[in-house]
């Protein structure tokens, strides 16, 4: 009876305090104490205007503008005008930009569509030394501190030589384009326009048909499924976006449609990337968004600290095709 | 928490810490409750009072709104008073906004709100100061900026609040996913705390009974009087340790105590025994001398007889009558004042010598007497009339019906640590039976074989050499051989005793 009672204190201690370790760490987790260690505060609290929350283009933009966010210490306040093609904001870009100017903002980043009151409310904000810069279109008769973006009649002429050279200099193309982004006229004129004028040296190829969607992706999924579906002459199909591309190489595989068409795409996510790989598109036509995001950020920040920076910034053009992405998976 | 030291606190140390600890977890566990239901109900109502506050900043501005458009229109004192009064209770609203930077997106959109509002009160008072101008143009404009800055503002304020419902609805599961934490995290510290305070409380008892149990069932031993118990060990140092400490001391000091009556008592045994040796010697003296008396009748009369005799006979010329007379007035004198007293062996041997002489006077030359001594030994001591009985024995026992040769043979020898005194008769000798019979010693009626004809036995001289050599066996200082035809040999073994020792 008297060995019962010879307990080894020390284990049954220890024993306790491993019982009690694994309870506090399930209750400490579940009270959320990591939530007390927050960041330290920004050096700048940053508004930024983009178009999609769900275009791959615009989240690499947001990645690239985060890593530069972190890097210079500055809050993003992110707005989106559309989600998949869908509007989301209330507000027109003008407003967005007025919304941040009188909502403390130190910068404004803001993607540009048509919109007379764009540069009186970029001119106000610049009054209230909140510096704007313009993305994808600029608005030149306003006091924006710089514009990123790139050479959109370049996009185009880059995206008619991989046409040309997928129909070898003949055959019928369609141009699938949705409304926003006929509302971005500068840019979309720019494209079509740099597309059409490299494309015509070719002469044999001829456009004949334009494709707008008015209801985001669901609209030119219907209106390019009715066109796979019929009968056509069309060799070719041009993409100026990389929501539209993705939309576009999946109704390929779902008619089985794959090397009926070639397609020259807009984008570089890694859906794309695929499709490209597996010869779906022929090539794709990409802005960098990751460096142009980053950029966006870097240069207000730059501002900010008294910096002066260019008034232009050119993001570089890429042109991805199966080649090129199995070079670099087997370098 | 080191056990070891903890043993050796005192008693009240151990008691003290004991309720200390418990009171420190029971307090802990009251205080962590305490802590978690206040945070809870803070949460709670961290929450309403957001829902609240936003509501009433909205309602704020709409009022607002309506205060501006009724003086706007009316521009009456009323509807300032209405405007100044809301403008007021904005503006404090307005103050409790945080405007800091910041990486989270409610305090982003907060901040927001509170920038906006600025500017917003600002359009406010520009539109009524207009009015109050009568600058048309300015308040039109200034009002239709509050119109475009409300829209913000409710943008804002709506975003905010279905923000703060998302997060209200995270921490509400949040809240659920908690309280079922802490009812675990509760029940453990109350199981822990219910086995700590066992553990402790068993631990304490078993602490403070287990030595004292041990020391109950030694001293129960002891006062039954079992002095033989082991020492106990206890190291608690504490009072029980002390206590253990003088139990040992008492139980020491009381076996000292036993082991010295122990040795008093075995002393007082060994003088009883040599007070019994004393009076057994005195006994056998008193029987030897006795004899002696009963042989001689009247001994200093014959004494005294023998010396006129011897020295009638010298007056008349009869010498050799004179010196045998002188002998045995000689003999008679010895045997009556030496008897009882310790001698040296060469007065015994003179003694014996003395004796051969009467019987050779009487018997003529058929018995002969001879000695081979170690004369280093003659100073030695030894009690009297020891040899003469011995010698007596082997004539009338041995010698006295031989015709010739008859030969009494004293040898004294030194054998280890002792003398050896050795008499032998080449006389009849003795058969088996006859020989144990005289070895009986402790047989009083087989005695009578060893007596001689009117002297003293073999077993007084037995008795008194065991006495004397302080023997525990008669074996140590008697032995005899004999061969039936053959004769009789007696061996005597004595310490030896100088006569001053």
């Amino acid at each position: 009876m008297k060995k019962a009672f010879q307990i080894n204190w020390q284990w049954l201690i220890i024993a306790f305090l491993l019982v009690g370790i694994f309870v506090n760490n399930q209750t400490i987790q579940s009270l959320n104490i990591h939530a007390f260690f927050s960041k330290s505060q920004p050096r700048y609290q940053l508004n930024m205007i983009l178009k999609d929350s769900q275009d791959p283009f615009w989240i690499q933009f947001k990645l690239g503008a985060d890593k530069a966010a972190n890097f210079y210490a500055c809050a993003l306040d992110t707005t989106y005008l559309e989600e998949r093609g869908q509007a989301q904001s209330p507000f027109k870009i003008s407003e967005l930009i007025d919304k941040a100017s009188v909502s403390g903002a130190d910068g404004i980043i803001s993607f540009i569509m048509e919109d007379p009151q764009n540069a009186q409310v970029i001119d106000r904000a610049s009054q209230a030394d909140i510096p704007t810069i313009t993305l994808e279109n600029d608005v030149p008769n306003s006091k924006r501190a710089s514009f990123v973006g790139y050479n959109a009649f370049r996009f185009g002429q880059e995206a008619a030589k991989k046409m040309n050279e997928a129909l070898a200099g003949r055959g019928k193309i369609a141009i699938v384009m949705n409304r926003n982004e006929v509302a971005e006229q500068d840019s979309q004129n720019l494209k079509i326009s740099g597309f059409l004028n490299e494309i015509n040296k070719s002469g044999n190829i001829t456009v004949s048909e334009y494709i707008v969607s008015d209801n985001g992706i669901y609209g030119t999924q219907d209106i390019v499924g009715k066109l796979l579906d019929s009968e056509n002459d069309i060799d070719g199909l041009f993409i100026t976006n990389s929501v539209d591309t993705e939309s576009v190489a999946q109704l390929l595989i779902e008619y089985n449609k794959v090397g009926a068409y070639q397609v020259v795409g807009a984008g570089n996510s890694e859906q794309i990337k695929d499709y490209t790989k597996k010869r779906i598109l022929y090539a794709s036509i990409f802005v960098n968004a990751y460096e142009m995001g980053y950029q966006c950020v870097e240069t207000l920040a730059k501002i900010k600290q008294g910096e002066s920076v260019p008034s232009y910034i050119d993001t570089t053009i890429g042109v991805l095709t199966p080649e090129n992405l199995f070079e670099k998976s087997n370098p | 928490m080191n056990l070891l030291k903890f043993k050796h606190l005192s008693l009240r140390t151990k008691l003290l810490s004991y309720f200390i600890v418990m009171t420190v977890i029971f307090t802990l566990i009251s205080g962590v409750s305490a802590y978690i239901s206040s945070n809870q109900s803070k949460q709670v109502s961290g929450m309403v009072i957001d829902y609240v506050f936003l509501n009433d900043l909205n309602e704020g501005i709409m009022t607002l709104d309506n205060d501006v458009e009724s003086y706007l229109i009316n521009r009456s004192s009323e509807a300032m008073l209405n405007y100044y009064n809301t403008l007021n209770e904005l503006t404090l609203k307005n103050k409790k906004l945080d405007k800091v930077r910041t990486y989270d997106e409610s305090e982003g959109l907060i901040r927001s709100i509170s920038f906006t509002l600025t500017e917003y009160i600002g359009q406010a008072d520009k539109a009524i100061e207009a009015k109050r101008g009568r600058n048309t143009q300015t308040y039109t404009e200034a009002y239709g900026r509050m119109g475009q800055l409300s829209k913000y503002l409710t943008a804002d304020l709506n975003e905010l609040l279905a923000i703060k419902l998302k997060e209200g609805s995270k921490n509400y599961n949040l809240a659920m996913a908690k309280s079922e934490a802490i009812t675990w995290f509760s029940f453990f510290l109350i199981a822990s705390s219910l086995l700590v305070g066992v553990g402790l409380a068993s631990y304490m008892t078993l602490a403070i009974t287990k030595p004292l149990d041990t020391l109950t069932k030694r001293a129960e031993r002891v006062s039954s009087g079992d002095f033989d118990v082991e020492v106990v060990a206890i190291e608690t140092n504490d009072e029980i340790q002390i206590l253990a400490d003088a139990f040992n001391e008492m139980l020491k000091n009381i076996r000292e105590h036993i082991d010295y009556l122990t040795l008093q008592s075995e002393l007082e045994n060994h003088l009883k025994e040599q007070m019994m040796q004393n009076l057994s010697m005195k006994s056998l003296l008193k029987e030897a001398e006795l004899k002696s008396l009963q042989s001689q009748i009247n001994p200093h009369f014959l004494y005294n007889t023998l010396n006129a005799a011897s020295q009638l006979s010298m007056i008349e010329g009869a010498d050799r009558t004179s010196e045998f007379i002188q002998k045995i007035a000689m003999y008679f004198r010895y045997m009556l004042k030496k008897l009882g007293t310790n001698v040296s062996i060469q007065d015994e041997l003179d003694n014996v010598e003395t004796y051969m002489y009467i019987l050779k006077t009487r018997f003529g030359e058929r018995i002969s007497y001879k000695t081979h001594i170690e004369k280093h030994l003659l100073d030695y001591v030894i009690p009297s009339t020891i040899l003469q009985p011995i010698v007596e024995n082997a004539y009338i026992h041995g010698l006295e019906d031989k015709e010739e040769n008859g030969l009494i043979d004293v040898s004294l020898r030194e054998e280890g640590d002792k003398i050896c005194i050795q008499i032998r008769d080449n006389g009849q000798g003795m058969d088996q039976s006859q020989l144990s019979s005289l070895l009986a010693f402790e047989k009083d009626d087989a005695s009578h074989l060893g007596k001689n004809s009117g002297g003293i036995g073999v077993q007084n001289v037995a008795e008194r050499l065991k006495i004397f050599g302080s023997a525990a066996d008669y074996n140590e200082v008697i032995a005899i051989t004999s061969e039936l035809g053959e004769g009789t040999t007696v061996f005597l073994w004595l310490p030896k005793v100088k006569e001053n020792a």
